[in-house]
């Protein structure tokens, strides 16, 4: 079967686990920052998708 | 906060499923510590009556302390592939071929000695991250590298580092550095000779332990004596440092004896592995300026006060305010891991790596895109341990803060009772084997081990030399330092077998050093 051209459809295991990488950087002090504004709603929401990142990250071989 | 045996098992679960999935399943250190986070935060919130502001704390406590360690990580992996790819690695492991032909006694020198020296003036993870890749490239495993190394330099991290465990622990006890250092000297010399020992005997099985023996006892004596000296003499700070460098010169000397410059009959025919500068001849100093550069900076940086004074004026701080479980865990308010942007041994790595690379440029060791394979190989290695490094700590966090580490602890100081002497060094190890740092473990045991050893009338400083004594050998087992020295060794992923030996030998070492403590205890009593 021919494949697309221009359009990447899959990204590499390596750029996925950069994306990881700076997700699980940047949501803590999201998190931080959230909570020390009184956004308990918004510091959760970045807790579940910490915890969402982190089951990429359980089901990656 | 009460105790109870289900409790107990509970606050385990993240630390057996890590071990289980990494021992068992040979995970490696990112998933099984992506596992053990999600166990940890359900447990946590389940059964130890943790919050949202307490989950949000310890995420960013932990973060912090992952860029402390990430920092070194990633600039002592640049340094390493700078060294590598000018080919100096290759050098340097043939110039130490040349000096002993006895595979054991390298082993020793680069695993035992120049770890342990390493440690004595760098930080977090530079031994086993500059020094499994020079075993390697002598021709030893890389699993055997790795461990060597993990095992070789346990003994001198309490005052390695200028002595941050061991001023950790003056700070967290109150108790003056002169009354604490003999017996955690005592106990760290005696952890000094064991380490070695195990060494040789994960290499060939004790096969060459006879004909090794003189060695170990002549440099051991030579770094025990030293460091127990100067600790003794209120000069811990460099007591690992002035250890491993007379370890160093005695090992020169030792393999100097013709006794030890022949190769025995089993060692395996090993050759250095060659790389693309195979054919360059570097001189031997050429090869190893871009660690004796690196000990020059740290010298300056951490011994002439006004240089470190100035180096570590820009600090990174967080203040953290004073959380409460419903299950009555306080956490006090206080600052989290501070990092020095410019002082912190990354950086020192850094200056080190920024300095070798136009030393090697000059001498034409370097063509002039080197830059571009040194990133890419640095990223492509640094990667997946900074994810196994960032979701155990993360855990290990959860599990301090909401007091499930505490519960531990406390569960294991009840169970024991008179023989808690016994356990006392164990209590170190978990808490290294969490954060995979013996100045962490001491800040988070030593009040409660100095609590129990008031309760039960024990020495004070034989307990707490027990306990950090217990952290050097900890950091051996624990799965963010082994996911350091598999970065850089070519293991990425493979760290479960890596573990799998430290953690016998760990746990025998801890053993040993809990039965002298506890034959320690009957003779000595409390007297502060």
């Amino acid at each position: 079967m021919k494949k697309k051209q221009g359009v990447p459809t899959r990204i590499s295991k390596r750029q996925l686990e950069m994306v990881i990488f700076i997700a699980l950087l940047v949501l803590p002090f999201a998190m931080y920052l959230a909570l020390n504004r009184s956004y308990d709603f918004l510091a959760l929401f970045f807790l579940l998708t910490m915890l969402l990142v982190m089951q990429m990250l359980l089901v990656m071989k | 906060m009460e105790l109870s045996p289900l409790l107990f098992i509970t606050a385990l679960i993240p630390i057996l499923l890590v071990l289980v999935l990494m021992i068992g399943f040979h995970w490696g250190g990112a998933r099984a510590g992506a596992a053990g986070w999600t166990s940890a935060i359900l447990i946590s919130t389940l059964f130890f009556g943790t919050d949202l502001e307490i989950l949000v704390y310890s995420q960013v406590k932990g973060l912090l302390l992952t860029l402390y360690v990430l920092y070194i990580v990633w600039m002592g992996l640049i340094l390493y592939m700078i060294a590598q790819e000018s080919g100096a690695i290759a050098q340097i492991g043939r110039a130490l071929t040349r000096m002993t032909e006895n595979k054991t006694l390298q082993l020793l020198i680069l695993g035992w000695v120049f770890s342990s020296f390493l440690q004595g003036i760098a930080g977090y993870g530079v031994p086993i991250a500059i020094v499994s890749p020079l075993l390697i490239a002598l021709g030893f495993s890389p699993v055997l590298s790795v461990s060597a190394v993990a095992i070789g330099h346990a003994w001198s991290v309490n005052f390695g580092s200028i002595a941050a465990s061991f001023n950790a622990m003056i700070g967290v006890s109150g108790i003056d550095g002169p009354t604490l250092a003999p017996w955690s000297a005592i106990l760290l010399g005696i952890t000094c000779f064991i380490t070695a020992i195990s060494v040789v005997f994960i290499y060939d099985k004790g096969k060459s332990f006879i004909r090794v023996l003189p060695a170990i006892l002549f440099v051991g004596s030579v770094m025990v004596a030293t460091q127990y000296f100067l600790a003794i003499q209120g000069m811990w700070n460099i007591a690992a440092f002035g250890a491993g460098s007379l370890g160093l010169i005695a090992s020169v000397i030792i393999s100097r004896l013709p006794f030890y410059r022949s190769r025995i009959d089993h060692d395996k025919q090993t050759t250095v592995k060659p790389t693309k500068s195979e054919k360059q001849d570097i001189p031997f100093l050429l090869a190893f300026s871009p660690y004796i550069i690196l000990i020059i900076i740290v010298i300056i940086a951490e011994l002439i006060p006004p240089v470190h004074e100035i180096l570590n004026k820009v600090k990174i701080n967080i203040v953290f305010p004073e959380t409460q479980t419903s299950m009555g865990w306080l956490n006090k308010a206080g600052k989290g891991q501070s990092i020095s942007v410019f002082g912190h041994s990354g950086a020192l790595a850094l200056y080190a790596s920024g300095i070798t690379y136009l030393l090697f440029r000059k001498k034409g060791l370097l063509n002039p895109k080197a830059y571009r394979t040194i990133l890419s190989k640095t990223v492509s290695t640094g990667l997946k341990s900074s994810l196994g490094i960032i979701t155990m700590v993360g855990m290990a966090m959860i599990m301090e803060q909401s007091g499930m580490t505490n519960t531990i602890a406390t569960g294991l100081g009840s169970v024991t009772g008179r023989f808690f002497p016994f356990f006392s060094p164990f209590i170190g190890v978990l808490g290294s084997f969490m954060t995979g740092s013996n100045t962490n473990s001491n800040v988070v045991f030593v009040p409660l081990q100095k609590q129990i050893a008031e309760l039960l009338n024990l020495s004070i400083p034989l307990i707490l030399a027990a306990q950090t004594t217990g952290g050097s050998i900890g950091g051996m087992l624990a799965p963010a330092r082994i996911i350091v020295g598999c970065s850089t060794a070519g293991l990425t992923g493979q760290e479960g077998r890596v573990l799998s030996t430290t953690i016998k030998v760990g746990l025998i070492i801890a053993t040993i050093i809990g039965v002298l403590t506890y034959i320690f205890s009957l003779v000595v009593k409390n007297n502060l």
